[in-house]
C-alpha cells in the first residue's frame, strides 16, 4: 500500500496504518535526528515527538505529494528545536573537542575509530549541512526534496552538501592514511 | 571517490554515515512510537473523526444538492409548459363554455330550445 493511502487511513483512525508508516520511516527519521543531536536518546525522543506531531497533523498532509519529505521536515524541525533548547540549557562545547580530534587524526586503525572521526567531522558542520548530506548521500533524496524538507532554496542545499562532503572526505582520508 | 561537485550520491560517504547513524532496534523503536500514539488517538475527539468523514462526504453532498436543484428547476419549467402548449381545440372549447348559457353547461337534464335561446346574450 502506498504511503499516501496509509496516511489517509491513519488519519481516519486506523492505528495499523500509522504503525506501518512508523516502521517504514523509523530508520530514516532516526538517522536524520542523530545527524542533528549527538545523544541518541535525545534523537529518539525528537523522532517520537515528530511522529506524534505528524499524526495530529495528518489532515494538513497533501496526499498528492510524497509523504517522506513531509514527515522528515517535521522530524528535522523537531530535532533542531530540541538542539536549540539544549543549547539554551547548557553551553555546548563542541569546538574545543573537535579541535582536539582534528589536531590528532593519528592513524586511526579500526572501524570504531573511523566512526569517531566521522562523528567529530559531523560535529564541526552546521546542523543543516549535516541533515542535507545525510538526506542526499544516505537517504537518496533529491536537492529539490531536501530544499522542501529544510525550507531553504535548492542552491543552498547544493552548497550545504558540497561543504559537508568536503569535510567528511577529509575525515575519511585521514582515517585511510 | 567522486568529486564534491558531483550531483550523484557518494556511496562511500553514504555508507559510512549510514553505519554511523543507524541503529539495529528500529522495530523496537517503532513499537515505542505506536504505544505513544495510542494516547494521541485517545485525545482526538470523536468530532475529529466526523470532520474527517465530513471532508470526504462534502463533495458527494454538494453533487447531490446540485442534482436536487437541477431536478427542481426542470420540474418547475415542465409545470409551466402546458400554458404554452394550448391547442386550438382547447381554446375553442373554452370559448364555447364561456359563451354557452349556464343551463347548457351545468344542467343535468335536457333543456328546452326556448330556454337556451332566452339565456344566450344578445350580441348587441
Amino acid at each position: 500500500m502506498k504511503d499516501a493511502e496509509l496516511a489517509v487511513l491513519a488519519q481516519a483512525g486506523n492505528r495499523e496504518a500509522f504503525g506501518e508508516l512508523v516502521r517504514r520511516y523509523a530508520g530514516q527519521a532516526r538517522r536524520v535526528a542523530r545527524a542533528v543531536l549527538r545523544d541518541p536518546q535525545d534523537a529518539d525522543d525528537a523522532v517520537q515527538d515528530a511522529f506524534l506531531s505528524a499524526l495530529r497533523n495528518l489532515g494538513r498532509y497533501d496526499a498528492t505529494r510524497p509523504f517522506g519529505p513531509w514527515l522528515l521536515r517535521i522530524v528535522s524541525n523537531a530535532a533542531l528545536d530540541r538542539l536549540r533548547r539544549e543549547r539554551v540549557r547548557t553551553t555546548e562545547a563542541i569546538a574545543p573537542e573537535v579541535a582536539a580530534r582534528d589536531a590528532a587524526p593519528d592513524r586511526l586503525a579500526d572501524r570504531a575509530a573511523l566512526f569517531d572521526a566521522l562523528r567529530a567531522a559531523l560535529a564541526t558542520l552546521p546542523e543543516r549541512q549535516r541533515v542535507a548530506v545525510v538526506l542526499f548521500d544516505v537517504e537518496g533524496y533529491s536537492h529539490g526534496e531536501i530544499a522542501e524538507i529544510l525550507g531553504i532554496p535548492e542552491g543552498t542545499v547544493r552548497s550545504h552538501v558540497f561543504h559537508a562532503r568536503r569535510t567528511l572526505r577529509a575525515a575519511l582520508a585521514a582515517w585511510k592514511t | 571517490m567522486t568529486s564534491p561537485f558531483d550531483h550523484r550520491k557518494d556511496p562511500e560517504i553514504g555508507e559510512a554515515l549510514r553505519e554511523l547513524l543507524s541503529s539495529a532496534d528500529d522495530l523496537a523503536f517503532a513499537r515505542r512510537v505506536e504505544a505513544a500514539a495510542a494516547a494521541v488517538y485517545g485525545q482526538i475527539s470523536p468530532s475529529g473523526w466526523w470532520d474527517v468523514l465530513g471532508t470526504w462526504a462534502r463533495p458527494g453532498v454538494a453533487a447531490a444538492l446540485a442534482l436536487v436543484a437541477g431536478a427542481t428547476l426542470w420540474l418547475a419549467l415542465a409545470s409551466l409548459r402546458p400554458d404554452r402548449d394550448v391547442t386550438i381545440e382547447d381554446a375553442l372549447r373554452r370559448a364555447g363554455e364561456d359563451l354557452a348559457p349556464a343551463v347548457v353547461v351545468a344542467g343535468a337534464t335536457e333543456v328546452e330550445l326556448d330556454r337556451v335561446m332566452w339565456e344566450v346574450p344578445d350580441p348587441e
